[in-house]
């Protein structure tokens, strides 16, 4: 009698059990619309700042962010109360911050003071790298500079890509993108402009590639048209290039401090194509890549922003 | 109460053999000055203590193992307390006892026969091979077999287990909170593996799992009592051991404890004698007779051995030192090691730098030094950031089973670490700074132009140039005009890398990276100079001070 009831007893809770499970997968995922759509793209065309370039310059790169940042209405304008965040540096390369291949702490940080001041919810930082994840984090000195910030610094994993379609996009029609930057009320794009040698330059358009799923050798063949259809599909929010010193030379992950040069600014915008058309042409480069980067060219082409040094605003 | 007191042993040193291999791994600590490995002992400490290690690694590698004295704690404890090493405190014995317990009572086929003397033969065969520089000792010492099966086999699978039971759930809405909470806090904590492990020919090392776990169906501590070399090692201190358990006068043959004990160390009762060389002290059958007659006992001077008891280790040792020279051709056959299979890339550390390596020979020597040290314990493996590290099958010869090489496609060396020349316990790789690490080539990136797509398909990639850690780059792009680029009418211009081999130092971050699918357009090799260039002629041109900055 006791035997009996007690299988009985564990059927049943086995069924429950699996139906429970059963309907956890049926009612949902998290929501995952693309960042960016028809009438979100046309609403940041009409923005007055579309065309607009930030600088600040100076010896302090924090100072640097914050005038930077100030020029464009402050980050009240971008951030919130009660917004997700979702800062994105690059912390791609195992290397010390004065090695210049990884964003520079202090310029994160000051972004992740200035958000949870506007009043963010919540700030997040990750990005995917090429060398062992921890000593990245760890030797960027990002991770314990967001953190001591206050943002919550997390390790991107394999489970949470999704795919997104590009549906103006002339080459890369689709890809992995890594669910927090889809889910963030607010991205920003925090990247190091360095030289690179298949990009020639890697700025804030290059710098999605840090959302990216999957096995991304793939992406660098047609690299400059891949990059602006990445671009096609995902628009940040806020753009904020760390331009206090960059890599001239062996990048992108240069180890020699002979190939940092430092023009001590920072250089921002909501639109990427934009601060990256800006940068190429002012900062201190030694690479003679003829003037325009070809990435650039092909987003100015496909309408993605304005690419034109001429029609471009800049605020110092 | 004893049995209990030896259950709390038993548990309390498989968590820490547990705790001490889960810290062998990057810290995932963000503190810049935090160490590279964070434990609260030595990751190694276990291969460190143990004595059989210790005298198999001096005499294979002719040179005092650093930490060998430590071992003379164990060597101490047998000749007090016999095997209580085995019975207490030994990993691999309480992964069989907990299977053990698992089974219950049931046994197959119990089995009779005493095979007691086997491990003898295995301990002299043993140590007679080192000798000859042979290290095969590794393979069956308990520590080195329990840190190389938990690490290529018991650990992964218990990883992949936990994510793959929570990794589906991340998504969902009512579980997913809770799921990835679970996954983050294992993770921080070190539990979970930070990489997703994988292991060439992890099926020989399960298969050597269950082969001893099965044993267990046979006899218990089947490896304990028959084939473990540490245990004969330790059973010979044992003979004079001062703690010893003693049958009473009470004792009525019920023959209770001979059966209940684990190691057949109960024989010949009439004798009222307990073997020596074969009690682990585990206390069951002080537990278990009826009469209670039998006790722990100090005793400076009990019963000497009798004769039946030394004999098969006697016999059994000079039978293995006979055995051993008809191994030692087999095992020294360098027919496949000469050869010296190009893909076998050795961890930097593993062999002495270039200026050493001019001919062929310095090679064979260089390879043979590190087998002879290395005791296949796995903590290289463990500890690698990349997983580049991987288990030799015999591409090394028969004697390099076991033993690590760089597998690129499935990870590369990571350029500022160091960890497997920190973690190495016998020194077979050897511990270097990271500046001479980072001079040390273990290989050359070769690139086959026929697989490469700006050689073959006139479209760039340069993935391999652009993750080349190098500081000058060791792979460079050589601008090239040419027509037939797909969407570009007329000529374009491409990208084609090239290697610079004076310059690279082979830890295959281009070959990992390499979008090119199946074998890689650029692969890392040991680079054979040395019948192109004239004799005398250094093989390798170290990198100028001012290259290196």
């Amino acid at each position: 009698m006791g035997k009996k009831s007690s299988r009985r007893e564990f059927l049943g809770k086995s069924v429950k059990g699996a139906l429970a499970l059963g309907a956890s997968f049926i009612f949902g995922f998290g929501k995952k619309e693309p960042l960016f759509s028809e009438e979100t793209e046309a609403a940041t065309r009409a923005s007055p700042l579309s065309n607009v370039v930030a600088v600040g310059s100076g010896k302090d790169p924090g100072e640097n962010t914050l005038a930077a940042l100030a020029l464009l209405g402050g980050m009240g304008a971008f951030v919130k109360p009660g917004d997700l965040v979702v800062v994105k540096p690059n912390i791609s390369w195992d290397r010390r911050p004065e090695q210049a291949a990884t964003t520079n702490p202090d310029v994160v940080a000051a972004v992740v003071k200035e958000c949870l001041k506007a009043g963010a919810g919540k700030v997040r930082i990750f990005d995917r790298a090429l060398n062992d994840p921890r000593r990245c984090y760890r030797n960027s000195g990002i991770a314990k500079a967001a953190q001591d910030a206050g943002a919550e610094v997390f390790f991107p994993k394999d489970y949470d890509y999704i795919d997104v379609k590009f549906p103006r996009a002339r080459r890369l029609k689709a890809w992995p993108l890594h669910r927090a930057a889809l889910e963030a009320d607010v991205f920003i794009n925090l990247p190091i402009a360095k030289d690179h040698n298949e990009a020639k330059l890697t700025l804030c358009m290059k710098n999605l590639m840090g959302i990216m799923g999957d096995r991304r050798g793939r992406i660098h063949q047609g690299l400059h048209q891949n990059l602006a259809d990445l671009n096609s599909g995902f628009k940040p929010h806020l753009n904020i290039l760390d331009a206090n010193r960059i890599q001239v030379a062996h990048g992108p992950n240069a180890s020699l401090l002979a190939d940092v040069r430092e023009p001590k600014m920072v250089i921002a915008g909501v639109n990427a194509v934009s601060v990256d058309a800006y940068a190429a042409a002012h900062l201190p480069w030694e690479r003679d890549f003829g003037g325009m980067v070809e990435y650039i060219q092909y987003a100015g082409e496909m309408g993605l922003g304005e690419a034109d040094l001429a029609s471009i605003e800049v605020r110092k | 109460m004893m049995v209990n007191l030896r259950r709390i042993s038993q548990i309390f040193f498989l968590g820490l053999f547990l705790y001490l291999l889960s810290r062998a791994t990057t810290t995932i600590s963000f503190d810049v000055e935090a160490p590279a490995l964070e434990s609260i002992l030595p990751v190694q400490t276990f291969l460190l203590f143990d004595p059989l290690i210790a005298i198999s690694a001096s005499i294979a590698g002719r040179a005092l193992q650093p930490l060998a004295l430590l071992s003379i704690v164990v060597i101490v404890m047998a000749a007090v307390a016999g095997r209580l090493f085995c019975g207490w405190i030994c990993p691999w014995g309480t992964t069989l006892d907990g299977f053990s317990g698992l089974l219950r009572k049931k046994r197959i086929f119990p089995v009779q026969k005493n095979l007691r003397h086997l491990k003898y033969y295995i301990l002299a065969i043993g140590i007679f091979l080192s000798i000859f520089g042979l290290q095969v000792l590794g393979w069956f010492d308990p520590i080195s077999l329990a840190t190389r099966t938990f690490t290529i086999v018991i650990y992964p699978a218990f990883d992949f287990l936990i994510k793959g039971s929570l990794e589906p759930l991340v998504g969902t809405t009512l579980l997913g909170g809770p799921a990835r909470w679970i996954l983050g806090s294992l993770e921080s904590a070190q539990v979970l593996l930070f990489r997703r492990p994988v292991f060439v020919f992890q099926g020989l090392f399960l298969l050597v799992l269950v082969a001893i776990l099965a044993a267990e169906f046979y006899q218990r501590r089947f490896w304990c009592r028959n084939l473990c070399p540490l245990g004969a090692l330790l059973g010979l201190f044992s003979r004079f051991r001062l703690l010893k358990i003693v049958v009473g006068e009470r004792c009525i043959n019920c023959q209770r404890c001979e059966k209940i004990c684990p190691t057949g160390a109960i024989e010949d009762e009439k004798e009222r004698r307990i073997h020596d060389a074969e009690c682990i002290m585990c206390m069951l059958c002080t537990r278990d007779c009826p009469q209670d007659t039998l006790s722990v006992s100090f005793r400076l001077r009990g019963p000497r051995p009798s004769l039946a008891e030394v004999l098969p280790a006697r016999r059994a040792l000079l039978k293995g030192l006979v055995s051993s020279v008809l191994l030692i051709p087999i095992l020294k056959t360098k027919a496949v090691g000469q050869r010296q299979f190009p893909g076998l890339i050795r961890p930097p550390g593993a062999w002495p730098e270039d200026e050493q390596l001019l001919y062929e020979k310095d090679i064979g020597k260089a390879e043979e030094e590190f087998l002879a040290k290395c005791i296949r314990c796995g903590e290289c493996m463990k500890v690698c950031p990349t997983g580049a590290i991987q288990p030799v099958l015999f591409e090394a010869g028969l004697s390099g089973l076991g033993s690590p090489r760089i597998i690129p496609r499935l990870g590369y060396c990571e350029y500022n670490c160091n960890l497997c020349g920190e973690i190495c316990p016998t020194g077979a790789i050897q511990k270097l700074t990271l500046a001479q690490k980072q001079l040390r080539h273990i290989g050359t990136a070769y690139i086959n132009r026929s697989r490469c797509i700006p050689w073959m398909e006139n479209e760039n990639c340069s993935v391999c140039e652009e993750v080349c850690p190098i500081p000058q780059k060791a792979i460079v792009n050589i601008p090239t005009q040419v027509s037939n680029v797909p969407g570009v009418e007329g000529t374009g211009e491409i990208l084609r890398p090239f290697v610079l081999i004076d310059r690279c130092i082979g830890c295959g971050q281009c070959e990992h990276e390499c979008p090119v699918k199946g074998e890689a357009a650029i692969v890392v090799r040991r680079l054979k100079m040395v019948e192109r260039l004239p004799i005398g002629q250094p093989v390798r041109r170290r990198l100028r001070r001012r290259d290196r900055e």
